[in-house]
C-alpha cells in the first residue's frame, strides 16, 4: 500500500473531513489493509493526554528561574583559558620557588664552606665544588688554571693550619697542593716559548706560591710534603721555561698581571 | 518555528531566564510525554524532563534558531537522555518485528483493553526510529511536515515510518489480547 495514502487518510480524519469508513470506501481495494492501520491510530489519537504533576512543573520552572545565567561560549572559553594560565601559572610559581630556595639553599652552603678547613664538616662541600669547577672548565688551558687556583687554596688552607698545628692535616693539604699543581703543568698544552703569555702566566704563578710555601712556618713533621711541593713547582717552572725545541728558555720578563711575581724562581731548598 | 518562538529563542539565547520559562511553559507536556512514552513509569519521566530542560538551558548558547525549530533540539536532547537512561540501566532493545498468527477483533481490542500502560508497553517494543514518528505523530499531534522537521527525515521517510510502525502496533495489540 502507498504510504501517501495512509498519510491522506489519516489527516482527512485528523481534520474531520472524513470517517475510517469514508477513507475505507474511497480505496476498496486497500480497505483490508488500511482498517486495522487506521483504527490503531484512532486510538492513539484518542488516548488522553498525558501530564505532568502541576508540582513538579512547578518545582522545575522554579529552578529554571533560580539558576543562573549560564556563560557564553566566549565567557566559558576565557574562563578556561584563564583557569588554565591560573593553574599553570601556580605550579611553574611553586616550581621556581622550590628551585630558588634549593639553589639559595646550596649557594649559602657553598659559600659557608668555601673558608673550611680540612677538620670542617662542610670541607667535603668545598671539595665537592672545586671538583664541579673542574668539570665544567671548557678546555686544558682552563682545567690548569683551575686547578693553580685549588693550589692557591691549598695554600691558603696550610697557612692556617699552622695555627693550630694540626701535621696530620697539613700533609694532607700539602699533598694535594702537589698534586694539583703537577696535574695543571701536565695538561698544559705545549709551550710556544717564554714569550707566551699562557706560560708567562703559569710561571708567575709557580713563583709566588714557592715564595707563600718557604714563608710558611711548617713543622718539622711536614717538612717532607713541604720540599716535595717544591721540587715539583720548580718541575714546572723548568718544564715551562723549556722551548719546543728543547732549548731552554730565558725566565719570564716581564711579570704577568695579575700574578706577578714578587721575585725570579728561586733555586731549589736542599733537603 | 513562529516569529513569538523564535523571539523567545533569541531572547534565551542572550540568557533571558524569563523568555526560556515561556518555552518551558510551551513545551514541558510535550516534552514529558516523549519521555514518558519511552520510559513507562511517571517518576522516571519527569525526572529527566526536568534534566532535558537543565540541559537545555545550560546549553543555550549553542543553539541556533535558523538551523531547526526549537522543539527539534528539546527533542534531540530528551532523545539522547532518553538512550542515556536506557544504557546506565542496561535495558533490552526494543523488539522490531512480529508475527501474529492470531487474528482478533482489532476494534474490541482497542476500545476495550487500550489501556495507557499497554499502549507504553507495545510502542516501546517499535524501533526507536517508529517509536519517534508514534509519538509525535499521533500522541503529540504534529502532522507528518512537522515530524519531518522534528526528527530531521524527510517527509517520504517519516510516511513510510509511520506506516510500518502502525502495522506493527496493530500487530502487537492483537497478540497482547490473545487469551
Amino acid at each position: 500500500m502507498n504510504d501517501l495514502i495512509l498519510d491522506q487518510c489519516l489527516e482527512e480524519i485528523r481534520a474531520q473531513r472524513a470517517t475510517v469508513a469514508d477513507c475505507l470506501a474511497k480505496y476498496p481495494d486497500l480497505a483490508d489493509e488500511l482498517k486495522p492501520l487506521l483504527t490503531t491510530a484512532a486510538a492513539l489519537e484518542a488516548m488522553p493526554e498525558m501530564q505532568p504533576s502541576v508540582t513538579f512543573k512547578q518545582t522545575t520552572r522554579a529552578r529554571l528561574l533560580q539558576l543562573r545565567r549560564p556563560p557564553s561560549r566566549a565567557e566559558r572559553l576565557r574562563d578556561h583559558l584563564l583557569a588554565l594560565t591560573t593553574t599553570r601559572l601556580r605550579f611553574a610559581a611553586t616550581w621556581l620557588a622550590l628551585v630558588l630556595l634549593l639553589v639559595g639553599l646550596i649557594g649559602g652552603v657553598a659559600y659557608a664552606a668555601n673558608d673550611s678547613l680540612p677538620d670542617s664538616p662542610l670541607y667535603p662541600i668545598k671539595r665537592a665544588a672545586e671538583q664541579l669547577e673542574l668539570t665544567l672548565a671548557p678546555d686544558p688551558t682552563s682545567q690548569a688554571r683551575v686547578r693553580m687556583n685549588l693550589a692557591d687554596r691549598r695554600l691558603s688552607e696550610m697557612k692556617a693550619l699552622t695555627k693550630s698545628g694540626q701535621s696530620q692535616l697539613m700533609e694532607q693539604v700539602l699533598n694535594d697542593y702537589t698534586r694539583q699543581i703537577s696535574t695543571a703543568i701536565s695538561i698544559l698544552p705545549p709551550p710556544t716559548g717564554s714569550e707566551n703569555p699562557v706560560t708567562q702566566e703559569f710561571l708567575g704563578r709557580l713563583t709566588q706560591q714557592q715564595q707563600e710555601l718557604r714563608a710558611i712556618p711548617a713543622p718539622s713533621a711536614v717538612q717532607s710534603a713541604v720540599q716535595n711541593a717544591l721540587v715539583t713547582s720548580q718541575k714546572g717552572v723548568e718544564k715551562l721555561l723549556t722551548q719546543p725545541n728543547g732549548s731552554p728558555a730565558s725566565p719570564p720578563q716581564p711579570p704577568v698581571p695579575n700574578h706577578k711575581p714578587t721575585s725570579p724562581p728561586v733555586p731549589l731548598m736542599s733537603k | 518555528m513562529s516569529d513569538d518562538e523564535r523571539s523567545l529563542a533569541e531572547r534565551a539565547i542572550a540568557r533571558d531566564s524569563a523568555a526560556f520559562a515561556l518555552l518551558y511553559d510551551r513545551y514541558v507536556d510535550k516534552i514529558y510525554r516523549y519521555i514518558l512514552y519511552k520510559v513507562g513509569s511517571s517518576t522516571e519521566a519527569e525526572d529527566l524532563t526536568a534534566q532535558v530542560f537543565l540541559k537545555a538551558w545550560e546549553n543555550i548558547g549553542s543553539y541556533h534558531w535558523t538551523e531547526r525549530p526549537f522543539a527539534a533540539w528539546l527533542y534531540r536532547i530528551a532523545h539522547n537522555l532518553v538512550v542515556d537512561h536506557f544504557r546506565t540501566r542496561h535495558v533490552a532493545a526494543p523488539i522490531d518485528d512480529l508475527s501474529l498468527e492470531d487474528d482478533a477483533a482489532l476494534e474490541d481490542i482497542v476500545q476495550q483493553q487500550l489501556t495507557n500502560e499497554m499502549l507504553r508497553k507495545t510502542i516501546a517494543r517499535l524501533t526507536d526510529d517508529q517509536q519517534q514518528v508514534i509519538i509525535l505523530r499521533f500522541l503529540e499531534g504534529y502532522s507528518t511536515p512537522e515530524v519531518a522537521r522534528l526528527i530531521d527525515k524527510d517527509e517520504g521517510a517519516v510516511r513510510a515510518l509511520q506506516h510500518r510502525a502502525l502495522d506493527a502496533l496493530q500487530r502487537m495489540l492483537r497478540k497482547e489480547a490473545k487469551p
